[in-house]
């Protein structure tokens, strides 16, 4: 198989687009897709100031690396969770590719914050530790970005990892999901940040392809708390699909992007300010605010 | 041939060699549309002749929760 650009010996094969490169080719190729990413969807400008949440896994790691090279003005935050042992080599991969690159990297501890890791918060307010987990991210690089000033908040969600939450929010008609679904998320009220996901249109196997011809440090190792997530399940089946019918998931998220307002939704919710923190919220107080203090009312009645 | 899977723990397996890629991936039922395959630092096409002698590993795209 041959590099379509330079007609070399191709080492990654992209079947979605028909099409293989040479390791510099697709480097390229990638670096492409994301600047066509970030202006097709205007995302941000070279004169934004942009807060990368990294997680030390290849897909964040990838686009950290990439917007670095695309010239944008990074900073990275890594938002340590407190899970024992996959936060520290996490924490250090980030570190790692902070220490290459020579960017900055802002870590930002959770049991810091709250008193409390994510695991101990999930124990306590006895919730699934990834939906506790997903929430604190939320709130915490809102308020860093916010109080730091950065323009907008990029992550590393690829084109699976949406083709994904697309078809579970369909699987479940989660029509409120569907009508927020989007790879740039504009901030609807001063004290919420704009977020975008510029890896929308690259698989996680493009991400992975690129993280390995780069040598990031990425780490190779999944929270222990994904272990039979059903997104995996999800992912697992899209790809099976995609092996069948390349361009599969590709077609799936940009027609959805396309129909998008089939799923708009008449009536906003009203925003407000949380009475105990200040963060947006829709009711008296956030939805991380009532988490805390449902995991403070179970270490009085386990003190009591 | 010895193959490396990273799934993500390192787990070594020996197959015999001299086939295509595709055919390998086949044989151990892995989507090559989740997965790399290196071959001496190199990612490989599916078209690609793998030998006997020849050392591969196998590292998972699809990650998350």
């Amino acid at each position: 198989m041959l590099c379509r650009v330079c007609r070399n010996k191709a080492t990654v094969e992209v079947r979605q687009h028909n099409t293989a490169y040479c390791n510099n080719c697709f480097v390229n190729y990638f670096l492409k897709q994301v600047q066509r990413n970030i202006q097709a969807q205007k995302m941000f400008s070279p004169q934004d100031r942009i807060l990368v949440v990294v997680s030390g896994g290849k897909d964040s790691l990838s686009l950290w690396d990439a917007l670095i090279r695309l010239g944008y003005r990074v900073t990275a935050l890594y938002l340590d969770l407190g899970i024992n042992g996959y936060s520290e080599r996490s924490g250090e991969r980030c570190r790692a590719l902070a220490a290459k690159t020579g960017t900055p990297l802002h870590i930002m501890s959770i049991k810091e914050e709250f008193g409390l890791n994510v695991p101990e918060l999930a124990r306590k307010t006895r919730r699934i530790p990834c939906a506790v987990c997903g929430r604190i991210k939320r709130y915490l690089f809102n308020k860093f970005a916010l109080e730091g000033g950065f323009d907008v908040v990029a992550t590393g969600h690829n084109l699976d990892d949406e083709a994904t939450a697309l078809l579970g929010n369909l699987l479940h008609w989660q029509t409120g999901y569907l009508a927020r679904q989007q790879p740039n998320l504009p901030a609807s009220h001063p004290k919420l940040v704009k977020k975008v996901k510029p890896l929308y249109t690259l698989t996680e196997r493009e991400c992975l392809a690129y993280a390995l011809i780069q040598q990031i440090p990425y780490l190779a190792e999944d929270c222990p708390y994904a272990e039979g997530a059903t997104s995996i399940t999800y992912k697992e089946a899209l790809n099976h699909i995609e092996q069948a019918a390349p361009g599969t998931k590709l077609a799936f998220f940009k027609g959805f992007l396309k129909h998008k307002d089939l799923f708009k939704q008449e009536e906003d919710l009203e925003l407000r300010e949380c009475s105990r923190c200040g963060q947006v919220t829709t009711g008296d107080l956030c939805s991380v605010c009532r988490l805390w203090e449902k995991a403070l009312s179970s270490g009085n009645r386990s003190q009591a | 041939m010895k193959v490396i899977l990273h799934q993500p723990q390192r787990r070594e397996i020996e197959i015999t060699g001299g086939k295509r890629l595709a055919e390998i991936a086949k044989e151990l039922d892995i989507n090559l549309e989740a997965h790399l395959v290196v071959r001496d630092s190199t990612i490989l096409t599916r078209d690609e002749f793998v030998q006997d002698s020849d050392v591969i590993e196998i590292f998972p795209a699809v990650s998350g929760g």
